[in-house]
């Protein structure tokens, strides 16, 4: 009987002109977002595959210790084309280097930070907004309408128990609701999967159907909502002025007024206050390199020599000079980043409070949940990035232990490619350079510009092919949907409220309008 | 006779459930968006003089001298503006301030009070609000006005008297903006009660601004209601035209809205950051190439005179090159702004955009606020810049070498004179240039209003009240 009912129902919607209009309006925007995004997401990889290229080439040609800067760079989610998250406004280029601890930052300096900010339409905020008005669409008049024609109480009189007409028109809905949702998603992931610039894992094919089924079950929540008002009405014109005030208020209004209350009632630090603090330890630690110079002054000469910290020659004091400083300043900087880190970690600690607390006062609207859900399963999420950061921190640490390991902040290799049995003093040293020099004038001679002519050219970079490589996965789908626990138990417990609720009402209301 | 159909309309939405429900929604939207504003305004008053002080405090403690003020960061900030309370105008993605010296100006994000993790909520403005719940309650209250009555069969009866059509059309759009009118002033009166009380001060000249935003609101209503009529009057079941206002209402104000981004970045991108390097140090190579070569050999000078030839040169240099990097930061700049205008232009199809955009101009936020602020920024450079030659030129110790770097020390040696430090304070873009620029989407939401009068009223002409 359930089946009659939920085939009657679904038979019904078909043909109906809110489905078509639905289907069509869904299936083109899905398209339509989907090509759009999968061209801007092959610009983004393209832009990615050559950031790494120029960071790789960066690194390869390291002929001192204090050139090695490794600069990492995260790949962008190709499953971010169906839900954008925050991945686009969080900075995924990270510098690893003893001097800088990786902190998440906004990549507002990429790119136009005016147009930080503006979404773009992806199938997350479609399924959130269409999808659910759909759901609403369908099922405000399921109970109330059969009431006013007065078919409620014809059904009724038939064998059959009530529960069962509730379960099948509840089916009903829900399968006229799938076949767009279905058809819509399959059309954006058929453009995705045609392009060749996103390439998916198996994993992330498991991401995709939990993505459909996450947003099936946001749907029927609507689904839920809908049957549970419409039997509470008994006329269909009011059920669905309510459920439309409802649609109205948690898909647009409630997530943007609880980040709104969040964030004046939690006020985060500006970040000129924060810069500013970081600026005051940095002038610090420049303070303390000064002081440590004038102890130790520096005398004699050195040539092409890049404040001491690339040097292709000098005299030996000069030297020693310079590697006594690079001992010095080198291990208080390690310091000085770690408490650079520490005044940023608490800063981050209070946008995580802030976005936290933004986040708990909007869960309240299922599509919050629902937006959780999926851009933790897209690894879109701030919670994927601040992964990210996390992995690059400890990279940082496995960094300078190999750097320690090969003794690079305490040997001349640190500052210059120089042999310490060739390092001289006074005129010996200017004898040894001679040979420098006449290459140097007979380069330029020859037209060479005078940054072609730099005999620190033709040194062979170091040889860092036992330096540690960065590896970043990313979240498995445990972890990621382990983020997002409350936001799916929440959704689940809605559904079955709300479902209960539509029954314990429909039991005891009447049939007749 | 208009006058009694609209009254019937009027009554009746006045115990309707819909216009009950849009009462309730918006006031507890303006109430809420009212109360936090206030607290948001006084941090931003704290904010701003805290972050003015410090700014000052620190050229006393670390510029000592006239050369080393000449390339000390000073910071120049926006005013806090109460009218963002009514339209917020992006203002968090937006340059709050920006750091210059003699040479440089840079900064270009905002570095506010901002959340980088949950970016993409705006702060809840009433163009938001307004934009969002008026709108919908103009098409709940007009989806039905003609389809809904010829279900009814009681726009036959109304037809049958001695009625022309367009008196009914008239009457019903009357009594539907009226209707609305009621929760509409009593959410704004509301909101800025809640405000005034908890300390908010406005200028008569932001009193006129209000004034303003709220007559564009009930333009802005009228313009859905008009769409609302025009679709109930082309189709025949209140259903079918319910969810054609539902679908054109989400695309309009959720879809649209979302769409300018990538749509700009394609037709128009800007230079990205690395080509902006690269040419930064172009220009760095191509006025250094115009020099002797020895330029940038040093050899120390201790403001011994006559100065010699090569610090001039050096010095002259070094300053052409910055003129040079500050015109492609400069350029950089207003590509940016331009494609911003572009998102926004992209997205006028939508009135609610459109009316955004008007409430940003009148009230003086937004992108036209962005560009003053740039170019006021620019301009107080200029004058700091004058400033400090003219002290220089005071000190007759001083070698008045010109020179874009610190350490050549060519300054004057003498303290700056704090007191008279030209200091910088924004102007907002005054009402007649807000005015001005919103012109257009003023012009574009009435010419939405006219088409669609028409439009409805044709389409009522030929309608079939059976």
């Amino acid at each position: 009987m359930i089946w009659i009912v939920a085939r009657k129902e679904f038979l019904l919607n078909l043909v109906n002109f809110r489905f078509t209009a639905g289907f069509v309006l869904c299936f083109v925007l899905s398209a339509l977002s989907a090509w759009i995004l999968t061209q801007d997401y092959a610009e983004r990889v393209a832009e990615y595959s050559s950031d790494v290229q120029r960071h790789r080439e960066q690194l390869e040609n390291a002929k001192v210790y204090s050139e090695v800067r490794v600069t990492v760079d995260k790949r962008p989610e190709p499953l971010g084309l169906l839900c954008e998250g925050v991945e686009k406004y969080l900075n995924g280029t990270v510098t690893v280097q003893h001097g800088t601890v990786p902190t998440a930052s906004s990549s507002a300096g990429r790119g136009n930070p005016l147009m930080a900010g503006l979404a773009s339409i992806d199938l997350s905020l479609i399924v959130r907004v269409i999808f659910s008005l759909l759901a609403v669409l369908f099922a405000y008049d399921s109970i109330s309408g059969e009431r006013e024609r007065g078919t409620l109480s014809l059904l009724m009189s038939n064998p059959v128990p009530r529960h069962q007409v509730l379960l099948g028109k509840y089916l009903g809905i829900l399968l006229s609701l799938f076949v767009p949702i279905l058809c819509s998603m399959l059309a954006g992931a058929l453009i995705i999967l045609l392009s060749p610039a996103v390439k998916l894992s198996s994993s992330d094919g498991i991401r995709l159907a939990l993505i459909l089924l996450i947003s099936l079950l946001y749907v029927s929540v609507f689904c839920g909502l809908g049957i549970f008002i419409s039997s509470r009405c008994s006329r269909s014109k009011t059920s669905l002025m309510f459920l439309l005030f409802f649609w109205v208020t948690f898909t647009l209004l409630i997530p943007k007024a609880s980040a709104y209350i969040a964030s004046y009632t939690k006020p985060v630090d500006s970040l000129d206050v924060v810069n500013k603090r970081t600026g005051t330890l940095w002038r610090e630690f420049r303070h303390e390199v000064d002081e440590f110079n004038e102890k130790h002054p520096r005398r004699g000469t050195s040539c092409w020599d890049n404040n001491g910290i690339r040097v292709f020659a000098a005299e030996k004091r000069t030297m020693t000079a310079y590697l006594e400083r690079a001992k010095f300043s080198e291990a208080l900087r390690i310091r000085y980043a770690d408490k650079d880190h520490a005044v940023k970690q608490e800063h981050m600690r209070e946008l995580e409070g802030q976005a936290a607390l933004a986040n708990n006062l909007a869960r309240i609207s299922p599509s919050t949940n629902y937006e959780n859900l999926i851009s933790a399963l897209a690894r879109t999420d701030a919670q994927s990035h601040l992964e990210f950061i996390k992995r690059a921190g400890i990279y940082r640490n496995e960094l300078i232990s190999y750097l320690r390991s090969k003794k690079a902040f305490t040997s001349f290799l640190y500052i210059t490619r120089m042999k310490e049995e060739e390092m001289f003093d006074g005129d010996e040293f200017r004898k040894w350079m001679q040979k420098y020099w006449d290459e140097y004038d007979r380069q330029l001679k020859m037209g060479k510009k005078q940054s072609e002519a730099d005999p620190w050219n033709s040194i062979e970079p170091l040889d860092l092919s036992d330096m540690p490589g960065f590896q970043y996965k990313g979240s498995s789908i445990a972890d990621s949907i382990g983020h997002v626990m409350p936001d799916l138990v929440i959704l689940i417990a809605l559904n079955l409220l709300l479902f209960m609720f539509a029954y314990i009402s429909f039991l005891r209301g009447g049939v007749k309008a | 006779m208009i006058r009694k159909i609209l009254w019937k309309e009027l009554l009746t939405n006045l115990r309707s459930l819909r216009l009950s429900l849009t009462f309730i929604l918006l006031v507890l939207s303006m109430m809420v968006a009212g109360l936090v504003f206030a607290q948001k305004y006084h941090q931003m008053v704290e904010d701003h003089d805290r972050d003015v002080n410090v700014n000052l405090q620190g050229i006393r403690d670390r510029a000592k001298s006239i050369n080393s003020l000449a390339f000390h960061s000073c910071y120049l900030y926006k005013s806090p503006n109460p009218m963002r309370l009514c339209a917020e105008g992006r203002e968090q993605h937006t340059p709050n301030s920006f750091e210059i010296n003699i040479s440089r100006i840079s900064g270009m994000g905002n570095r506010s009070r901002v959340n980088f993790l949950r970016a993409g909520l705006e702060d809840l403005d009433w163009a938001f609000i307004i934009g969002v719940i008026v709108s919908f309650a103009a098409i709940i209250l007009t989806y039905d006005a003609i389809s809904g009555e010829r279900e009814d069969g009681t726009l036959k009866l109304m037809m049958s008297n001695s009625i022309s059509r367009a008196s009914v059309i008239l009457g019903k759009y009357l009594g539907g903006l009226i209707s609305l009118l009621i929760p509409l002033m009593a959410a704004i009166i509301l909101n800025l009660i809640i405000v005034l009380i908890l300390g908010v001060n406005f200028t008569p000249e932001q009193w006129g601004r209000i004034g303003m935003i709220s007559l564009i609101s009930l333009v802005y209503a009228s313009c859905f209601l008009m769409l609302g009529l025009f679709v109930s009057s082309i189709t025949r079941s209140s259903t079918v035209s319910l969810v054609i206002l539902l679908f054109l209402w989400t695309v309009f104000v959720a879809i649209i809205p979302s769409s300018g981004r990538i749509a700009a970045g394609k037709l128009q991108p800007v230079t990205p950051g690395r080509i902006i390097n690269k040419n930064l140090g172009d220009a760095w190579s191509q006025v250094g190439d115009t020099y002797p070569k020895d330029t940038f050999n040093w050899n120390g000078w201790n403001r011994t005179r006559p100065v010699p030839d090569q610090v001039l040169r050096r010095g002259k240099c070094t300053w052409e090159i910055h003129e040079a990097q500050d015109r492609i930061h400069d350029e950089h700049r207003k590509e940016m702004l331009r494609q911003l205008g572009l998102a926004q232009n992209l997205v006028r199809v939508s009135p609610m955009m459109t009316y955004t955009f008007l409430c940003e101009a009148v009230a003086g936020t937004g992108l036209s606020r962005s560009e003053s602020f740039i170019a006021q920024v620019r301009k107080f450079r200029d004058e700091w810049r004058e400033w400090i030659f003219s002290e220089d030129r005071k000190d007759d110790d001083s070698c008045h070498v010109l020179s874009a770097e610190s350490w050549t020390n060519s300054y004057s040696d003498k303290e700056p004179d704090y007191e008279h430090l030209p200091r910088f304070s924004e102007k907002m873009p005054g009402l007649k240039n807000g005015l001005q620029s919103g012109l257009l989407d003023l012009l574009l939401l009435i010419l939405f209003n006219v088409v669609l009068f028409m439009a409805s009223y044709l389409a009522f002409m030929r309608y079939d009240v059976r």
